[in-house]
């Protein structure tokens, strides 16, 4: 079936971002992660950065307790948790859009998060929520016949992941990758879109020394018509 | 059977496959949304061909007189000119619902999909507890756990002879398809926070149907339209709703409904889009009408019932009520306005003050209640903490009406987890079995 | 038999614009045997289109969607009716009719109205008995406009002694049901100026006889029916939903007369 509704384009891409969300943050900071192994002191320089760079608010006292609650804690909504649960709660509502194999990935990469906190070891546990997520990736390339379905998650993915890469500065040549995967992928999707702003986010991206506050604005601006 | 015995074995892969895909349903505890998993019992209810053969036959025979039931209840009402049913037990009824009176549903199907709870008594009959004919759930859960329990113990099913129940979707399909009006074909759910949202979403994906809420769909003139994405609409054809009668409209039912479809009746009621189930249907599955089923397969069908009712007292007549009287510590007594397990209470499990009360009801409003002789059921075995132990089960046969009348070859065993306790509703706390019907 | 026209107009004005609102009106007398109804016509603002549902029982509705943001929104139907042309109408058999013997959320008694019925003595047939009914509410009941609103119960109207032709005829349904008696709601217009009317079908030997409380008399010439139905709710003549948080505010005129209106 090719018609689909406003409200499910809308979780289509919302579970796209929230997907990407989880897994980019982890992937990005397991290095962060590492450096809090050893950090017993209360230098909060690390997580402040980190806060900062994502606009979240610093709640957090110490290494540890950052490491629990900004990975584990329901009731943070800044949290891994939270953003993940986002990402199944749009989920859920696209079983026959998607299909229950591939909603199970979401399920399983959340039943692997809720493991991992109440492990001693819960890098290893993040991880195992990472492989789900690349599983469902997988699935959405693998078993999803929509075109139209596949194009609007990875829109969400796209966008996500340049809004990510250009929040902590990753470096130039990333996110322009990004950009110009973004700027491909959205004439593909029947999106309603803007041309204009399209180009523009491109040539922000492209720049030698990136405005990174107006590229972030402009992307996050792009597709709250379409959505 | 040694081949049963590998998949009890395989009782935690199930529950963990289960809990893969989500195999959920929702409560309300405290006013927040929990979701839960169904407790899945490997050992099942088996089911002889011969057995499920005259089950069928009873099943098909019920729900065949209670549609009968429902068009003449709406249409030209003989039996109510013929006595057979009361006329107050039908119009006084919460489920009768006025404005369906003179609306012949498409194809004049209005139970298309029927939950019919039955038991084992210990005498090895069936006896008939509910009809469902609104939005009876639970068919998802034994179909998604015959896929997990095969794949996570094939060799029982090896040569086993057990008739595969993973063809409800197309039962569905073709139940939907008969009845449609010229358009797609959706399931209509209440929303994420709905306790069977679940099985709303795993229908639709098996069935190939969209899954829809209120806010999709519109009504524009004589039709009913799925609104796409940029506003281009398609005509729908036939809406698989599973909202109840009151919230499906609200420019002709509940007012203040946020999830139902404003002007879907006036559609249905031309002509130009079926609803599954249809709305009023909840006249025939009061459990005051309940009494009257026997009656009327005889008067519809001219055929003697092939499955019986629990033996029922109306306190309605006077003569029951004193029966009701005198022996009231032997019976279970229902409001006939309360479902899901509620309004239902034991004569001997009452305190003096509570029968007191009670009996002041019944005596004030004798409508409203019935009364069953306590059956005395054949418990299933359960597996607890590696031990066989026997518990209360009902079983729900589910009976699709589309160009015939189909019994789906399985059903929903619930059982109670507590030994004490002959209330199997999931809404209370209990799990659930698959259903094998052999077919040999 | 008396020769009419009538006009029904009424208008909703809301505090801010409202959209996507969604209408069904019940406005539309029909040809039967105590009414014979000539051309109509219908406007609607803002202009759209509707579409028609109904019945069967002689019930006709007109239902739509004023999308757009709007704060007005007016219906005016006008036409010319042949009235009184019988004093009854057939019904369907009595156990056809038993939904018009059951009391509804509007009707049902309470001490008020109860302890009124069991100081009635009333016998003979039904219309009789609805007559000595109506006759006896008449006499301790008072016409009082803006005592009562659309949502007042029979009981609630009752209990305070005053009321409009809705809790005259709510009150009426009340004790002819507590009699047994089937009867139904009647919603529509009467000679003069002003809002709608509403009075009671009473069923006696196979036959809809209408009785107008609010007047002590039957209702024959110069009745025209919009609608019947359990209740006033069942008979509302202007039903909507819409998006948006204003406050509404309806005006009824209705215009019926011999003349040929100026």
């Amino acid at each position: 079936m090719d018609i689909l509704s406003l409200e499910n384009t809308g979780r289509l891409y919302w579970l796209g971002r929230y997907s990407e969300r989880v897994y980019t943050t982890v992937r990005l900071f397991s290095g962060s992660f590492d450096q809090l192994i050893d950090q017993v002191s209360e230098d909060a320089t690390l997580i402040d950065r980190f806060c900062r760079s994502l606009e979240i608010p610093n709640i957090y006292r110490t290494g540890e307790e950052f490491f629990t609650r900004y990975c584990f804690d329901d009731q943070d909504p800044n949290s891994i948790y939270a953003n993940l649960l986002r990402a199944y709660d749009n989920c859920v509502t696209l079983r026959e859009e998607i299909g229950s194999e591939t909603v199970a990935y979401i399920q399983l990469a959340l039943y692997a998060l809720q493991k991992a906190g109440r492990s001693s070891a819960p890098l290893v546990g993040l991880q195992k929520m990472c492989d789900n997520i690349l599983a469902f990736w997988g699935m959405v390339d693998d078993s999803i016949d929509s075109e139209y379905v596949r194009n609007i998650i990875k829109i969400g993915k796209r966008v996500e992941r340049l809004d990510l890469y250009a929040r902590l500065r990753r470096p130039a040549a990333d996110i322009r990758r990004e950009a110009h995967r973004l700027a491909g992928r959205i004439p593909r999707t029947g999106l309603r879109y803007d041309e204009e702003r399209l180009r523009e986010i491109v040539a922000l991206a492209e720049a030698e020394m990136p405005d990174w506050a107006l590229l972030l604005e402009r992307v996050e601006a792009f597709l709250e018509g379409a959505t | 059977m040694q081949e049963e015995m590998d998949l009890y074995r395989h009782t935690d892969t199930v529950n963990e496959l289960l809990a893969r895909y989500g195999v959920k349903f929702g409560i309300y505890k405290d006013k927040t949304f929990h979701e839960q998993l169904f407790p899945f019992d490997a050992i099942p209810r088996t089911i002889s061909a011969e057995e499920f053969s005259s089950l069928e036959r009873g099943l098909r025979q019920r729900v065949d007189a209670l549609n009968a039931f429902i068009r003449d209840v709406y249409g030209e009402k003989h039996i109510l000119r013929d006595k057979i049913v009361p006329e107050e037990f039908v119009y006084a009824s919460s489920g009768y619902l006025p404005i369906c009176e003179g609306v012949t549903p498409p194809k004049g199907v209005y139970a298309h999909i029927a939950g019919i709870d039955l038991v084992l008594g210990k005498d090895g009959s069936w006896y008939i507890l509910e009809d469902n004919l609104r939005v009876p759930s639970g068919a998802s859960y034994p179909m998604i756990a015959r896929e997990l329990c095969r794949r996570a113990s094939p060799k029982t099913f090896t040569g086993a002879h057990i008739e595969d129940n993973r063809d409800y979707a197309q039962l569905l399909r073709r139940t939907m398809d008969h009845v449609n009006t010229g358009g797609m074909t959706v399931v209509l759910t209440p929303g994420r926070y709905n306790a069977a949202y679940f099985e709303h979403s795993y229908l639709a994906e098996q069935t190939g149907a969209h899954l829809v809420t209120g806010s999709e769909l519109r009504v524009e003139g004589d039709y009913l339209y799925f609104i796409g994405y940029d506003q281009r609409k398609e005509r729908v054809g036939a809406v698989y709703r599973r909202i109840s009668d009151e919230y499906l409209d609200p420019m002709n039912f509940y007012e203040g409904s946020l999830i139902g479809i404003p002007h879907l009746y006036d559609v249905f009621r031309k002509g130009n889009v079926a609803l599954l189930n249809a709305p009023g249907n909840g006249v025939a599955d009061d459990k005051g009408i309940y009494y009257f089923v026997p009656k009327m397969i005889r008067y519809y069908l001219g055929e003697e019932p092939i499955l019986q009712n629990a033996p029922t007292y109306l306190p309605y007549y006077p003569e029951d009520m004193q029966y009701v009287l005198a022996n009231f510590d032997s019976l279970v007594l229902k409001d006939v306005a309360e479902a899901g397990g509620y309004g239902v209470v034991f004569g001997s499990k009452m305190t003096a003050g509570q029968m007191e009360d009670f009996l002041r009801q019944l005596k004030a409003e004798p409508r409203r209640f019935i009364a069953q002789e306590v059956i005395d059921f054949q418990d299933i075995d359960i597996m607890e903490d590696g031990e066989r132990v026997p518990r209360k089960a009902d079983l729900r046969a589910f009976v699709l009406t589309g160009e015939e009348t189909m019994v789906w070859k399985s059903g929903l065993t619930r059982f109670s987890r507590d030994p004490h306790s002959f209330i199997v509703n999931s809404s209370q706390g209990g799990g659930f079995k698959d259903t094998w019907i052999f077919s040999r | 038999m008396r020769e009419l026209r009538f006009r029904y107009a009424m208008e909703l004005r809301f505090s801010e614009p409202v959209q996507e609102h969604r209408f069904t009106l019940r406005c539309f007398p029909q040809s039967g045997p105590r009414q014979s109804i000539g051309p109509t016509t219908l406007r609607l603002f803002p202009e759209v289109s509707v579409a028609w549902g109904g019945d069967g029982f002689g019930n006709v509705w007109a239902y739509g969607c004023v999308s757009p943001p709007h704060d007005r929104f007016s219906v005016e139907i006008a036409g010319s009716a042949v009235t009184g042309s019988a004093e009854r109408e057939e019904a369907l058999p009595p156990w056809r009719e038993g939904r018009f013997r059951q009391q509804t959320a509007l009707t049902r008694p309470g001490p008020a109205i109860t302890a009124f019925h069991s100081a009635l003595d009333l016998s003979g047939p039904p219309l009789e008995r609805a007559c000595a009914a109506m006759d006896a509410l008449w006499r301790s009941f008072r016409y009082v406009p803006g005592s009562t609103d659309i949502y007042t119960t029979a009981e609630q109207a009752m209990a305070q002694g005053m009321g409009v032709c809705q809790d005259y005829a709510h009150i009426l349904l009340s004790l002819c049901r507590l009699e047994g008696i089937p009867c139904r709601y009647a919603a529509g217009l009467l000679p003069g100026e002003g809002e709608s009317h509403a009075w009671v079908d009473i069923y006696d030997g196979g036959c809809w006889t209408a009785l107008d409380p609010t007047h002590d008399r039957r209702a024959l010439d110069g009745y025209i029916r919009f609608s019947t139905g359990q209740d006033s709710a069942a008979c509302s003549i202007s039903r909507g939903i819409f998006r948006g948080f204003a406050r509404q505010e309806q005006t009824i005129h209705a215009w019926v007369s011999e003349e040929e209106e100026l």
